[in-house]
Formats: C-alpha cells, sequence, structure tokens
C-alpha cells in the first residue's frame, strides 16, 4: 500500500467532506464543483503577474477568484432574483469562459499555461512531489502537508463554530433575529470551501474533490440523526471509500480516484438499501397494530 | 391599573423589493402586555413587518424601536418564532437541539451549554408537551407538533416580546388550544405577543388588539373598532369569497365560530 497516496486521499477526503455537510445542508452541493472551475481565470492572472507556475500566487489568485464566485452567486440570487442553481451556473461556466479566453490571448507568446495542467492532477503522480528533508529523510507527498493544516483550520472552525453553524444553517433569519451575522458566517464556510477546492484539485483532481464533497454526506445524511452524527458518519465513510476504493484500484490496475469514488457510491446504494428495509419493516408491524408508527415516504408521522 | 410603556414602535417605515413597496410609511405604537394580531391577506407584508421590527431587514427609510431602545441593544428581550415552512424540517436535529438554539445568543455561540441552559430547555420542552418526543428527529414529527418545538424554542429564549408568525396554521385542535393556553399565561405574566393571523373567523377570540395590514396600516387598536366593513374592504379590496364571510361574521361578532363548525352550518 503506497502510504502517501493514501494518507493524501484521506484527508482530502475529510477535508472536503466535513464542508460538504454544510454545503448540502444549504441546498449547495454543486458550489464546490462551481468554485472548481471558476478559480480558472484567478489562476491566469495570477500566473501572469508573477510570471511563474509556482503554486504558491496560483493559489491565492484562485482562493479570491473563489471568493468572487460566492459573491457573485449571492448577487444575482438576492439582487437578480434567479434561482439559486441557476445563479451557480452563470456564475462559473461565465468565469471559466473568461479564463479560457484569457489563456487563448496570452498563450500566443508561447506560455506554459492550460488548464488541464494548472486544473486536473491525479492522485497517482502526487509522489512526483515529494518532501524530503536531509536530503534522505522522507516526510510524504507535498500534497498532504498541504491538506494537514486546513484539515486542522477546518475542524477547529467548524468544532469551535459549531452552534453558529447549527443556527445559520438551519434558520438563517432566526439567527438574524438574535443580530448574528449570517453573511459572515456564508463568507467563512465559502472561503474554506474555496480553499479546500482549489488546493486538492491541483494535487487529486476533480473526481475525488466533488465526489467527497457530496457523497459520503449524502450517505450519511440518510441515516440523518444528529448534526454531529452526520459529520462523524461522514467521516467514517470518506474513510472506508479511500481504503476499499485504493485495494479496488490495485486490484483491477485501474483508476485511483475511479476506484474511492466508486466505492463511496457503492456504499451510499448499499446504506439506501438497507434503510429501505428497515422502513417496510416498520410499516409492515404498523399494519399489525393500528395506530402505530405509520411510515410515509421519508418521514415517519404519528 | 399602572402606566404602561410602549413595547415596540415604528415610525414611518418603507421597505421595497426591487423598488415595489411592500411596507409604506407604516407608523405605530404598540403598549407592553398585550396580544396584538397583524391581519392582512397573503402577500400585505405581514412578515416582512415583523421581520422589520426584529431588525432581520433593514427599512429602507423610517426606524424601529423596542422598549425605547435601538433594536441591537435589546435582542436579548425578543424572541421568534418563524413560519412553520420557513425551515428544512430534514434537517439533522433533535427536539431538543432546535429548542437548545433558544439559548444561543450572539457572543455564547463559542461556549458550551451550561446547566442552567439545560434546565431551561427541558423545561420549555415541558411547556409544550414535548418531553415525550425530546430526543426524536424533527422531520418525524407532526406539523402541530414542529409548531411546538418552535414555541418551545422561543420560551427558552426568556424574552418580553414574542414575535410569532403564523402559529395556528396547519395545527391540529390540541396543538391550537395549547397555544392559546400558552398566549395567557404569557400574558399575565406582562409578556407581549405580537402574532402574524391570516384567519378572521378567530380574530376577536385570539387578541386584544389588531393591526390590519395591506402595505399600508388601514388601522389599528381594539379588535371591534378596528374589524369594521369599511377597513376590512380596504385590506381586502375586491375578494369578495372574503367579504361574504366577513359580512357572516361580522353579524355573529358576539358568538365566535370557528371555521370547520362555520364550514358544516353553511353545508346544511
Ligand atoms: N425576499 C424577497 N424578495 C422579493 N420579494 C419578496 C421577498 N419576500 C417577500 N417578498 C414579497 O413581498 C410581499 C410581502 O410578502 P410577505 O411579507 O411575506 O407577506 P405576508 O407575510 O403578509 O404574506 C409579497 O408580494 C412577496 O412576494
Ligand atoms: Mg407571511
Amino acid at each position: 500500500m503506497d502510504i502517501g497516496i493514501v494518507f493524501t486521499a484521506l484527508f482530502v477526503a475529510f477535508n472536503c467532506g466535513i464542508l460538504g455537510v454544510f454545503l448540502m445542508l444549504r441546498k449547495m452541493a454543486m458550489v464546490g464543483d462551481a468554485i472548481s472551475h471558476s478559480v480558472l481565470p484567478g489562476i491566469v492572472i495570477a500566473y501572469l503577474i508573477a510570471g511563474t507556475r509556482a503554486s504558491f500566487p496560483m493559489l491565492i489568485g484562485a482562493a479570491a477568484m473563489g471568493l468572487i464566485t460566492t459573491v457573485l452567486i449571492e448577487f444575482l440570487t438576492k439582487k437578480a432574483r434567479l434561482q439559486n442553481d441557476a445563479s451557480i451556473g452563470i456564475s462559473f461556466t461565465w468565469l471559466f469562459a473568461i479564463g479560457v479566453i484569457l489563456i487563448a490571448v496570452f498563450t500566443k507568446g508561447g506560455i506554459d499555461l492550460d488548464q488541464e495542467c494548472v486544473l486536473y492532477g491525479d492522485i497517482a503522480y502526487v509522489n512526483l512531489d515529494k518532501i524530503i528533508v536531509d536530503g534522505n529523510l522522507y516526510l510524504g507527498p507535498r500534497a498532504m502537508w498541504n491538506q494537514i493544516p486546513v484539515f486542522v483550520l477546518i475542524s477547529v472552525v467548524i468544532l469551535f463554530g459549531f452552534r453558529g453553524w447549527q443556527i445559520t444553517t438551519f434558520n438563517p433569519d432566526y439567527a438574524a433575529s438574535m443580530g448574528i451575522s449570517v453573511s459572515r458566517w456564508h463568507y467563512l464556510l465559502m472561503s474554506m470551501v474555496s480553499l479546500v477546492t482549489v488546493m486538492a484539485f491541483e494535487a487529486v483532481g476533480a473526481i475525488l474533490v466533488v465526489g467527497f464533497m457530496i457523497i459520503p454526506p449524502a450517505t450519511a445524511y440518510l441515516i440523518n440523526s444528529k448534526l454531529k452524527m452526520v459529520i462523524v458518519l461522514t467521516l467514517v465513510f470518506a474513510t472506508l471509500s479511500v481504503l476499499l476504493g485504493y485495494r479496488l484500484a490495485i486490484y483491477f490496475n485501474g483508476s485511483i480516484a475511479g476506484g474511492m469514488i466508486s466505492v463511496a457510491g457503492i456504499i451510499f446504494f448499499v446504506i439506501w438499501c438497507l434503510q429501505q428495509m428497515v422502513k417496510k419493516l416498520l410499516v409492515a408491524r404498523s399494519d399489525e397494530n393500528v395506530g402505530g408508527w405509520l411510515v410515509q415516504e421519508n418521514k415517519i408521522i404519528r | 391599573m399602572k402606566e404602561r410603556k410602549v413595547a415596540v414602535e415604528a415610525h414611518n417605515i418603507t421597505v421595497a423589493y426591487d423598488r415595489q413597496p411592500v411596507l409604506w410609511e407604516v407608523d405605530f405604537e404598540m403598549n407592553e402586555g398585550n396580544i396584538i394580531g397583524i391581519i392582512g391577506p397573503n402577500g400585505s407584508g405581514k412578515t416582512t413587518l415583523i421581520k422589520t421590527l426584529m431588525g432581520v431587514i433593514t427599512p429602507d427609510s423610517g426606524y424601529v424601536e423596542v422598549f425605547g431602545a435601538e433594536i441591537n441593544r435589546v435582542r436579548d428581550q425578543i424572541a421568534y418564532v418563524p413560519q412553520r415552512e420557513s425551515v428544512d424540517w430534514d434537517f439533522p436535529a433533535s427536539v431538543y437541539d432546535v429548542v437548545m438554539m433558544g439559548r444561543f445568543r450572539k457572543n455564547n455561540l463559542f461556549h458550551r451549554s451550561n446547566t442552567n441552559d439545560r434546565k431551561i430547555v427541558r423545561e420549555s420542552i415541558e411547556k409544550v408537551g414535548m418531553t415525550p418526543y425530546i430526543n426524536r428527529q424533527i422531520g418525524q414529527l407532526s406539523g402541530g407538533q414542529q409548531q411546538r418545538v418552535f414555541l418551545a424554542r422561543s420560551l427558552a429564549q426568556e424574552a418580553d416580546i414574542y414575535f410569532m408568525d403564523e402559529p395556528f396554521v396547519g395545527v391540529d385542535a390540541a396543538t391550537e388550544s395549547a397555544i392559546l393556553e400558552l398566549m395567557t399565561t404569557m400574558k399575565n405574566l406582562g409578556k407581549t405577543l405580537i402574532i402574524v393571523h391570516h384567519d378572521l373567523q378567530t380574530v376577536s377570540e385570539y387578541f386584544d388588539e389588531v393591526l390590519l395590514l395591506n402595505t399600508r396600516v388601514i388601522d389599528y387598536g381594539p379588535v371591534n373598532s378596528v374589524l369594521t366593513d369599511d377597513n376590512l374592504k380596504a385590506a381586502y379590496g375586491g375578494q369578495l369569497n372574503v367579504l361574504t364571510k366577513v359580512g357572516d361574521l361580522l353579524k355573529k361578532r358576539e358568538f365566535p365560530i370557528r371555521e370547520k363548525e362555520f364550514k358544516k352550518r353553511s353545508k346544511s
């Protein structure tokens, strides 16, 4: 087992999964996907200003563009009164198009930059960029060491601000009536989403980021107990997907990212089927005793 | 009788969405210790008005004062029961979790709940009769039970003014009488209740005063002086269906009847 790849994937999965829980509950599950595309002009501009393909300036450019995307989505939803999904669609396709044009205009002079190389990394190659100290002490891939501080940051922000996340996600108007600044919490979440998306995209590629942002949270949400449990279960399903997905990929000699997301999807369907069976049992029992529990669609109604 | 303070005052409030005014020069003072209904047809700006009173929406012009102070200085004295449909009840939270939100404050979000908070939360849940469901996920409750959860959460805020948005919509008879009982108890404790409502049939039963709203304030005062033919025509305009019902209602005002009985009677 390649420890470097597995641990990089684990931290990417944790970061994406935790934030994904809140995106899903705020009906913004596709925002990660949107941001991952709309950062392109930011990356190009950062490249033009800094003149290198070093990742730090690009990261800054991308993260800034991630925030601009969020602001644009908010603007279109609130001021232009578009549906939220339409606002997301407009924002990212438009910004992505600008990025493509920028590249076309500025690569005439032979600059080496295209969206493939900046946007779509592949987890199989994370070991190409290792951190080695003293010439021989191998500390693991750089992508992993990029994700770990982000993981610490997210954990601290989510843990300490837990009540804030809970109330501004469930009932923003109510939070506002207490004088809590709902938009400040919103932008804090979106900053973290931008950061994680951009960093992970560069290192491990699109499928892993978007997949881990949506599938493990959705699976945990099926079980639907308490918010803390949804987060814990998300971490559990993310871990299972990474470990089993890696095995699967090695066994079939296939794509690692593909294996991990396939397993995540399989876990989702297994859990869903189990849940349906439990519901059937409950219905059967309520038929026996009238006045007991009645199960309708997703809800159990007294 | 002791002198009454002004609880909520609005002066010249105008709110517009896309330049379309939803509230126009709304101006009133509400005294504390009353149960006040805000009545008006759908889309007349009732929800917008109470959100503006609580400082959730900033008015385009005019200002609001609560107990004579700017709203941000008296946030702890107001509680809010939002419209039930305004939230996603599939949110992963139990009854206890939601009621605990009533103990959150702007400056305690980074703390954990203390013993006092937990005690108040349990008591509030008990007051609305939801203790048997305390650990249940909120999506698995009936409409009436969900409304009680919101009520319990507002009780946990231990406020002086309660803003409630359509608390009687879609609730069962048991919940309705539970809410009414709570309203009486709270009034006796000197609390002020400002309740958005749109069922004209029950207005005179529930409220001491009503504010009749349709973008502008049509009238505000004791129930009997506000619910006149002219005022209701001004508020509900050409909604004939409503007007005939109201006509009947006015005739029978001394014997208020529920909508269900009303329908039954008109059929036979
Ligand atoms: N966020 C919003 N953006 C634009 N228009 C809105 C918004 N909220 C409410 N409105 C409009 O304002 C009017 C009043 O709404 P509301 O205060 O909810 O009325 P009520 O509660 O009396 O039914 C309606 O016409 C509604 O469509
Ligand atoms: Mg309303």
